[in-house]
């Protein structure tokens, strides 16, 4: 950069009165410099652009994979047999509904023996139907209905049958069916969540 | 086209686009002016990873240490987004400087620039403000520890110091409180305090103009875009490529261990404080708040003061130079400040030793992290740790009296048996050999109790008596011994005959003995896990040994330590010295 060295002339840059901007003038008024070449102007103007979208896209585009990243990190998916009740503590052909108990995590933190969510166990001799007590609808838990003749959520009233099966109401498909198995003699499930709202039964 | 017209029309987005952009620099753009420019990019830049930081931290005591760790270790790019937030904050105290010095150098503080220069001062102010905040919120022992000690020295202020430090505090100690406060400091009062003060700045820039050295040709004048924009641009990406190299080559920025109130910690503030925490050393305690507080109230005051004293229209700048040698001097008298401390502690061995201490822990603690925190917090996970909690407790309880390899007295200066190797053959047949020995028995109450079986006795008379152990008798006992210490039953092994008919005419075994006075220990489970569980626990339980073993004629025997120990405690302890016994 150009410097004096000298310092006769006075720093401050002589001012022709046309030359300098009012600083109280309206901005139409202030004197606009004709712009330079046009054509190095469009140049440089797209030069400009160009690093201006560098710069963004440097952070934007980490930055969305810092957002989107955690959709699927933490997916249950997969078998997961949590100990729920003793097979003898079940009613035969009675609905009882039993909580689901195991770890929880949820980003950083691990939580042992949480509520996870609870399950519709039927009894019928020496096997169990498991049918998940959310609604495939929009996820409310799933009640017995009074008589205790069939299923209903809360939140829309979809209906459904003891077997599971969708009898009236805004839910797209069943309620959802869990694998189950008895071993010493406590009933286990294969407890998943799958996506709600839609006619096929996705895991998620 | 139309569809902008239409806006056009309705807002007026092209003469204000044309305003901003067509801003004249008289003089011509040079590189000088770019401080200011780079600045406010870098601010965007803060506020953008800022926000990305925002949705996934968690500002409380339990929770922000593990959040800011599954942010840089767990969450995609989370490592480049926080040390981009991190490098960025220092280099945006670099080009506070660059901008400060260039605007100095340029004497563009003069009338009618004096409320710009003022408001530049203040946004310095709220730079370090935002510094100081962010440095807290990981809640690190780094960031806790130089944050307690700049909240105490605010403390010690005359008049105002409690008062500010509960404000800020929001309790008694640090904790909850105290981090939100800091965290709605950092995102919400200071960004939008700056944000104001920014407009202002950036209003009263335009309405002045640039200050074109006096060399400047005034003829010649440029519009803001493209290209005092575009030399902007150039250093704004210089400076996010410098930033990026920073944040790839650490992987992030360092995060310490988490926030420990109960442990030593050798506390350093941000390198752009430390030649403040350098002063603070050389003056007397109470005399701390002229220091933490005066210096930087006389530098900012000189800043303040200096366009109302520098006045001459005229000056060149080499008649400046009188007026800016007072800060040219407080920044050499920094870097000097700043030298001496890193200096002083790179030749400090102690303090190497506990960075390299306060190192391990963390890279422990992130390494357990990964595998989720309880929901009581770090610390909690921390304290089940038995790799990071076990040397401690050893140390307090067990290394006063046992060796166990590096650990504890000086060999041959232990009161008590060396646990190196304790439950392996090689303990046995040192026990076998020389019960005795400095290193075993022979600084403790039991010494004399149970004799050699491989070493001639010294007393004639016992010598009469004595054989000799057959060497293969000594490894079948032994192969029994270690069997226990493995926690296996060994029955039926050759060893287990072997000590029912030669240990337990003193020793017990399933709890019999031919000599029910003697002292002896169990030797059925001897050395596992269990049995070391119950020997810290109560010697004298009669699980290990018989209650004569806590007879107070025994002076220096092991105390029982169920009542200084949680049973938690006991059993990590046991479990992480069965372990390093075996060097695992």
């Amino acid at each position: 950069m150009a410097e004096d060295k000298d310092g006769t002339p006075p720093e401050e840059p002589a001012k022709e009165p046309a030359k300098e901007p009012k600083p109280d003038s309206p901005p139409s008024e202030r004197q606009t410099p004709a712009p330079a070449d046009p054509s190095r102007r469009g140049a440089l103007g797209t030069l400009v652009v160009v690093g201006s979208a560098a710069y963004a896209g440097a952070l934007a585009i980490p930055g969305y994979g810092f957002i989107a990243g955690e959709a699927d990190r933490l997916s249950t998916s997969g078998e997961r047999w949590l100990r729920v009740a003793p097979l003898e503590s079940l009613p035969d052909g009675a609905p009882v509904r039993v909580k689901a108990r195991g770890d929880a995590r949820d980003a950083f933190t691990v939580a042992h023996d949480q509520t996870l969510g609870s399950v519709w166990l039927t009894r019928s001799g020496e096997s169990v139907r498991a049918l998940s007590a959310e609604c495939p609808h929009l996820g409310c838990a799933i009640d017995l209905a009074g008589d205790g003749t069939n299923y209903s959520c809360p939140c829309h009233t979809s209906k459904f049958g003891l077997d599971g099966q969708s009898h009236s109401g805004p839910s797209p498909r069943a309620m959802d069916e869990l694998a189950t198995r008895v071993v010493e003699g406590w009933v286990e499930v294969d407890f998943r969540r799958f996506r709600q709202g839609v006619t096929t039964k996705m895991e998620i | 086209m139309r569809l902008l017209d239409w806006l056009d029309d309705r807002t007026g987005y092209r003469a204000l686009m044309r305003d901003a952009l067509d801003e004249p620099v008289v003089g011509g753009a040079r590189f000088a002016y770019v401080w200011g420019s780079a600045l406010t990019i870098t601010f965007v830049t803060q506020l953008f990873t800022g926000v990305l930081l925002m949705t996934s931290y968690q500002p409380s005591a339990t929770t922000a240490w593990s959040s800011v760790m599954y942010i840089s270790h767990t969450m995609t790019w989370g490592w480049l987004i926080r040390g981009l937030h991190h490098y960025c904050a220092q280099a945006m105290v670099i080009l506070l400087v660059m901008h400060l010095g260039q605007t100095a150098i340029y004497g563009a503080y003069k009338k009618p620039r004096e409320m710009n220069w003022l408001l530049g001062l203040g946004l310095m102010g709220l730079t370090l403000g935002f510094a100081l905040t962010g440095y807290l919120l990981p809640w690190d022992q780094k960031g806790y520890w130089a944050t307690k000690v700049a909240t105490n020295i605010a403390g010690t202020f005359p008049v105002v110091g409690a008062w500010i430090q509960g404000l800020l505090v929001g309790g008694a100690d640090y904790g909850h409180q105290t981090l939100t406060r800091f965290y709605a400091l950092h995102v919400f009062v200071l960004p939008a305090a700056l944000v104001a003060l920014l407009v202002a700045h950036v209003y009263l820039f335009r309405r002045h103009g640039v200050t074109p050295p006096k060399s400047a040709d005034t003829n010649k004048v440029d519009t803001f875009y493209p290209k005092q924009l575009g030399l902007d641009l150039v250093v704004s990406l210089v400076i996010l490529a410098g930033l990026f190299f920073l944040a790839i080559r650490g992987h992030g920025a360092h995060l310490d261990a988490p926030a420990d109130p109960a442990s030593d910690y050798p506390a350093r503030p941000e390198w752009y404080f430390l030649a403040l925490f350098e002063a603070l050393k050389h003056v007397p305690g109470h005399l701390e708040w002229v220091v933490a507080a005066g210096i930087p109230a006389l530098v900012g005051g000189y800043l303040i003061a200096l366009p109302f004293v520098d006045t001459n229209p005229k000056a060149t700048r080499k008649q400046r130079i009188a007026y800016l040698s007072p800060l040219l001097l407080i920044g050499l008298g920094a870097v000097g400040l700043t030298f001496m401390s890193t200096s002083s502690d790179a030749a400090d061995a102690d303090f190497q030793a506990a960075n390299a201490r306060a190192a391990e822990r963390a890279a422990r603690a992130i390494e357990l992290a990964k595998d989720g925190v309880p929901p009581a917090g770090p610390l909690a996970m921390l304290a089940a740790d038995p790799v990071t909690q076990g040397p401690v407790l050893y140390d307090k309880h067990c290394g006063v009296c046992h060796r166990l390899n590096e650990r504890g007295p000086a060999k041959g200066e232990e009161t008590a048996p060396d646990l190196t190797g304790f439950g392996t053959e090689r303990w046995v047949m040192a026990v076998l050999d020389g019960p005795d020995d400095p290193h075993m028995f022979g600084n403790t109450p039991f010494k004399g109790q149970m004799p050699s079986f491989m070493r001639p006795p010294e007393d004639p008379e016992a010598l009469e008596y004595f054989s000799k152990m057959k060497d293969e008798d000594a490894k079948a006992i032994s192969a029994f011994l270690v069997a226990q210490a493995d926690g296996k039953e060994g029955k039926g092994m050759a060893g287990e005959k072997l000590v029912g008919q030669r240990c337990t005419s003193c020793h017990r075994l399933d709890g019999n003995t031919d000599d029910e006075s003697s002292l002896a220990p169990e030797l059925r489970g001897w050395a596992s896990v269990d049995w070391i569980r119950e020997q810290i626990a109560n010697p004298g339980s009669g699980k290990t040994y018989p209650p004569g073993a806590m007879s107070e004629e025994l002076e220096g025997h092991m105390p029982a330590f169920e009542q200084s120990l949680s049973a938690a405690e006991i059993d990590l302890l046991a479990g992480w010295l069965w372990r390093r016994a075996r060097n695992r």
